[in-house]
């Protein structure tokens, strides 16, 4: 398994100087550049093109690609464009925590509420509560997130004044964990709400089959309860296709949180990410792609760990 | 409980919740109080909350363009003038100034009595140090251009400044001299390249202003806090907040929750402000804003070139009905590259009204007939172009549309429309790759020409449309060193009503800015330029 | 010996769409202790519903036991409710299935598969459980018993598994072991192991076993009598060497002359022609009627009844009928 583990460490360089010649690539052929948007009209020419010239925007792409991948060896990410003077990775790390904390605990409350449901389905297959919590599945894939966020904003925050109205804490006030975690139920539950509705289908499949095999009779023929039987025996086989999906998931969780940092006033990396594109931030934008990249890498990488751990078939 | 159970819980508090919205007519505690703006004494106390939709990108005004950030920066930093909500220029940390005969040579009298954030003095090596970065070869920043005039900034003494121009330059008090002073103690010592990389413009700016810098926490918020010794009088608001909030729907969610004191209001969200304000719980004012929009022509295009083209198109778009539907009527017809409220405002240009009939004899007379499938050709040339708008901005997609639908129907023309993404946008223009653009201008709070209308801004400048009117170049250049503002003025008019007449631009319409606050803020001053004019006058009214 | 397992009229049906199929028809079936029965026939007779019936392990939704006393030792245990029945499952009745490959957890390793079953019906600790457990795998023959509680299913053969399958079987020592069709997915040579080691072990432990299957050599190596289905339903009951010599049914001599013989020469396979009747189109009068060559007017319009012929032997046929007759007239 450590063989194998640092094989995938070491296959991840080549994937990632991959994906950052085709990022680099992109971006730069976009039409536009970082001064595109200084809106005052008395902006001289020469005084964009002093700017130009110093960030080494002029320079053939390929040109500038080097110089980025040199810094990037010597662990340095870079200066924002646009804020001038702050480092590109004090930008992504002022924020990082909070995508990282509105991931873990959204795909947790995921987890939390459609792995029960589907395994409850499974074993009620067809019944009235079944085809219920398929139509609320189902309504909760097909909302968009932002309907959701803005619905919940409306009426839970503003309305009743139940929840806070975006931020990650109260202003002005210490410290506290019930205040952050005030802050982010909200955002992270709508988050969740379309991978949990696809959870909750993909577990109740998984556990409709795994229930159909020779095993779980073998288990019932001891002697079992009902119980044991689904959560022992049955939810240890089911759970390893839904692993599989996790690392599947990141991705979208780094995107489709763009839209609930919107909604919820979340200071992530999602917003971070679309504003430097429409800035032309280059170096900003190349370290968010870089960032991303090794999150989902890395989020693969340990999907297929737990598979391996969950399931002793698989050997690596 | 039991997962199953769990979830009908959430199931039942949802309908529940649908239930109880049902009902409520929508009415909430407003815990405002008689929201007039002159009750009582000015008190000390409070934390006002502000929220935008952006965040800053530095602290200092030689390096930024946003106006998100000259409104953070106007908190911490002092001009040596200030324009008033008048367009009067008013002293700031000059006390008093004059101008010399030839208009080449300006004194400042500085006051003594101000210190930095940090404690230091504030004296003139400071005015010197800064209004000499942008005329060293080495500053590197988009601020430039309005200091192209100045040859040397010279100390007289600790509290006099002379500034040697090259020529005279009538919008010095506008536009040079608004731009903050900077600490030549603390900056005064790198090489001019770093002045705008170093840590000072991100983490720790210090400046002379009402407010001093606390906390900047990205993508969160900007916190600035009172400055005990500030020369004008301690702030009576202990504390200012700026709440980065990048969604327009939350930024108003948050203010009707009480949890913002002030914001701008976009077209769109006037009607929720004045629910809020008929419930008691916001003030809303407005005034006219230091902008205006409009549609840049192309004029190397075939048939917009010509000035009869270009007649008939206004003639043949509807503005006062664009207003009316897009803007819901908050605005004003323009038909001259400024602003009603500035001094040098023409009264009397030449107008075209919209008369559809009118703008079909024009074309027809300039030779453009009506073609077999129903759009406009001349000497084989169709009367078809496309109008271009960046995405994002919905009021000029509608106008956009409004005009295509006009031109077509009335004019015979045939009209593409295309939306952009900002950057791109902006791209295509500056590559002169457009027919027409939506777009528009933030003026200067001084009324000169803008370069945009200057010929020698066509090559990289600019005047993105290839406008060139020798008479508007001489009377740009002559009003740009007329010391005489009543002279100047006369001079800028007759250059708007030639602008006017040659519609290098359609002009549409300036808007009314409209801001919402707290009726509990006192002292509340709408300029239209700074949205937080003299804040450390402003005060909360105790309950 | 006394009785130790009665079936009495054993009605299983499933309800599929309104429609009634009655899988288990009308069984009746005796175990004594320590004996070894065989339950034969075709696919499709019934024969492993009836088991399940007896473990109330039938597939739902849609089957049921609608009829019917399962007698195990003086309780009924169709009686009993889910959580008795719980009880009884693994420690008075085991049960092991056709297909070893599939019949265990892969992601729990072979200990804790054993383990398991003795906790859950013994109050015994984890290490005796633990130590039980690798006794119980000595016996089926593991000599690497040890090494064997750590491994996961996936590394054993098919014949290795269905020795794990055994063990578990009889770990709490049950009075009954139902095993369906314990050989048919495995190679004749560990075919003949598995027997074996399943003759050895039912001496040892006094165990009785409800053998099914439909492989007739498997039959005359283990069991002492032999109960043929069809149809749903019981046909003939007859110790093993009466029926093997001297079958009464049509069916069981079918069956009989099915099986290829290994000396002489062979001509022809010789096959019962026609096919198994699917349990919702059972025709009217006796099942077998339509693929029986000595079938006669009678067999088409009534339906036989189980009679005995002997103290031993009994049989579902008209053939018979007069027979028996003649046998009361006798007495």
């Amino acid at each position: 398994m450590i063989t194998y583990i640092i094989r995938r460490c070491l296959l991840t360089i080549p994937v990632l100087v991959g994906i950052s010649m085709v990022s680099f690539g992109i971006v730069q052929l976009a039409p536009g550049e970082p001064t595109a948007l200084f809106i005052d009209p008395e902006i001289s020419a020469e005084d964009r093109e002093a700017y130009l010239e110093h960030y080494g925007l002029n320079d053939p792409i390929p040109v500038q690609y080097v110089k980025w991948m040199g810094q990037i060896l010597q662990g340095n990410l870079g200066y924002s464009l646009i804020n001038q003077g702050m480092t590109v990775q004090e930008m992504i790390l002022a924020r990082l925590p909070n995508t990282l904390l509105l991931m873990i605990v959204s795909a947790i409350i995921a987890f939390a509420i459609a792995i029960p449901i589907g395994v409850y389905s499974a074993t009620k297959p067809y019944t009235l509560k079944d085809y219920t919590f398929t139509t609320f599945s189902f309504l909760g894939v097909a909302t968009p997130n932002f309907w959701i966020g803005l619905l919940a904003v409306t009426f839970l925050s503003v309305q009743f004044g139940w929840f806070p109205t975006g931020g990650v804490a109260t202003l002005n006030e210490p410290f506290s964990i019930f205040d952050r975690l005030h802050h982010l139920i909200l955002p992270a539950v709508v988050l969740g709400t379309s991978d949990m509705a696809s959870l909750t289908r993909y577990s109740r499949t998984s556990m409709l089959d795994v229930l159909d095999q020779d095993y779980i009779r073998t288990a019932r023929a001891k002697g079992f309860k009902q119980g044991k039987v689904v959560y022992k025996h049955g939810l240890r086989n089911g759970l390893i296709p839904v692993i599989t999906m996790t690392g599947l998931m990141l991705p979208n969780f780094i995107g489709g949180s763009v839209i609930i940092e919107k909604v919820f006033n979340w200071p992530g990396i999602g917003l971070l990410f679309i504003d430097a594109t429409f800035q032309r931030d280059y170096p900003l934008i190349m370290g968010l792609v870089m960032v991303s990249a090794l999150l989902v890498v890395v989020g693969n990488l340990l999907a297929d760990i737990l598979y391996a751990i969950f399931d002793p078939r698989i050997e690596y | 409980m039991k997962k199953g159970k769990k979830f009908w819980l959430n199931v039942f508090i949802f309908i529940l919740t649908l239930f109880l919205v049902a009902c409520n007519d929508g009415s909430f505690d407003s815990t405002a109080s008689d929201a007039s703006a002159t009750d009582g004494e000015p008190a000390e106390g409070g934390d006002l909350i502000v929220g935008g939709l952006s965040g800053p990108t530095v602290f200092n005004s030689l390096y930024s363009t946003s106006s998100t950030d000259s409104t953070i920066q106007d908190f911490m930093f002092n001009g040596l003038v200030e324009m008033d909500e008048n367009v009067e220029p008013q002293p700031d940390l000059a006390e008093n100034w004059e101008q010399s005969e030839d208009g080449l040579a300006w004194t400042f009298n500085l006051r003594d009595d101000v210190t930095w954030h940090d404690g230091e003095s504030f004296t003139a090596d400071d005015v010197v140090f800064t209004y000499s970065l942008p005329i060293d070869e080495d500053y590197i920043g988009p601020r430039g251009s309005s200091f192209e005039k100045f040859e040397e900034v010279v100390k007289i003494d600790d509290y006099t400044v002379e500034i040697h121009l090259s020529d005279p330059a009538p919008d010095m008090l506008a536009d040079a001299m608004g731009y903050h002073v900077l600490p030549e103690h603390i900056l005064g010592d790198l090489p001019v390249e770093e002045v705008g990389t170093h840590e000072f413009n991100t983490k720790e700016p210090i400046g002379t202003g009402p407010y001093k810098f606390d906390e900047w926490k990205q993508g969160q918020y900007v916190r600035v806090v009172a400055n005990e010794d500030y020369f004008e009088g301690r702030p009576y608001i202990d504390s200012i907040t700026y709440k980065i909030v990048p969604d327009k729907n939350s930024l108003l969610a948050q203010f009707t929750a009480g949890d913002l004191d002030h914001l701008s209001l976009t077209t769109e969200d006037i009607p929720s402000g004045e629910g809020l304000v008929e419930d008691g719980a916001a003030i809303m004012e407005s005034i006219e804003s230091a902008s205006y929009s409009f549609m840049l022509y192309n004029l190397e295009h075939p048939a917009l070139k010509e000035k009869e083209v270009r007649h008939a198109l206004a003639h043949g778009l509807d503005r006062n009905t664009v207003i009316d539907t897009v803007l819901d009527g908050n605005g004003n017809v323009l038909d001259i590259p400024a602003v009603p409220f500035m001094p040098a405002y023409n009264e009397d240009p030449p107008v075209f009204e919209y008369d559809p009939e009118k703008a079909k004899e024009i074309l027809d007379e300039a030779g453009w007939e009506v073609g077999a499938d129903g759009v406009r050709e001349k000497n084989g040339e169709r009367l078809s172009f496309s109008i271009i708008s960046n995405q994002g901005n919905s009021v000029r997609e509608k106008i956009m549309l409004i005009a295509k639908q006009q031109w077509e129907e009335e004019l015979g023309a045939e009209v593409s429309t295309e939306i952009i993404e900002s950057s791109a946008f902006s791209d295509q223009v500056h590559r002169h790759e457009f027919d027409i653009a939506m777009r528009g201008w933030s003026i200067s709070l001084d009324p000169g020409i803008s370069s945009a209308f200057a010929t020698e801004q066509i090559e990289n400048g600019t005047n993105y449309g290839f406008y060139s009117n020798p008479e508007v170049d001489r009377l740009r250049e002559e009003s740009d060193l007329e010391p005489d503002p009543e002279k100047r003025y006369e001079l800028i008019e007759e250059a708007q009503a030639i602008i006017a007449e040659d519609q290098p631009y359609l002009f549409l319409y300036n808007s009314d800015a409209y801001t919402l606050y707290n009726p509990k803020l006192q002292g509340h001053i709408m300029h239209p330029k700074a949205e937080f004019y003299r804040v450390h006058e402003w005060w909360f009214a105790q309950d | 010996m006394s009785d130790l397992l009665t079936i009495e009229n054993l009605k299983t049906y499933f309800f599929k769409k309104k429609k009634v199929i009655p899988a288990v028809d009308g069984v009746d079936l005796k175990i004594k202790k320590g004996e070894t029965i065989a339950l034969v026939g075709e696919s499709g007779c019934g024969k492993s519903l009836t088991s399940l019936s007896i473990m109330r392990l039938v597939p739902k939704p849609g089957g049921e036991i609608v009829e019917g006393k399962v007698n195990l030792d003086g309780v009924d245990l169709t009686k009993l409710t889910e959580n008795e029945m719980c009880k009884v499952r693994g420690r008075d009745v085991s049960m092991i299935f056709q297909e070893p490959m599939t019949s265990l957890n892969p992601v729990l390793t072979i200990g804790e598969q054993l383990i398991e079953v003795i906790i859950n019906h013994q109050k015994v600790s984890r290490p005796k459980a633990r130590e039980k457990s690798i006794e119980l795998l000595k016996i089926v023959g593991f000599s690497r018993a040890e090494e064997i509680m750590k491994d996961f299913p996936h590394r054993l053969s098919g014949g290795m598994r269905q020795r794990v399958m055994i063990a578990i079987a009889l770990s709490c020592n049950p009075k009954l072991l139902i095993a369906d069709e314990p050989t048919t997915a495995l190679d004749v040579t560990i075919q003949a192991q598995i027997l074996e080691l399943m003759k050895g072990l039912t001496k040892e432990f006094d165990t009785s076993i409800l053998l099914i299957t439909h492989d007739l050599g498997v039959v005359s190596e283990l069991a002492e009598r032999v109960v043929v289905m069809y149809g749903g339903q019981v046909v003939e009951e007859a110790p093993i060497d009466s029926i093997l010599n001297n079958p009464y049914h049509p069916y069981t001599d079918g069956l009989i002359q099915s099986v290829p013989s290994l000396t002489g020469e062979i001509k022809e396979l010789h096959t019962i022609k026609g096919n198994v009747p699917s349990p919702d189109q059972f025709p009217k009068g006796c099942r077998f009627a339509p693929r029986c060559h000595k079938a006669f007017d009678r067999c088409f319009n009534e339906h036989p009844d189980l009679k005995a012929i002997s103290d031993s032997c009994s049989v579902r046929c008209f053939l018979y009928e007069d027979k028996q007759e003649e046998e009361e007239y006798n007495v």
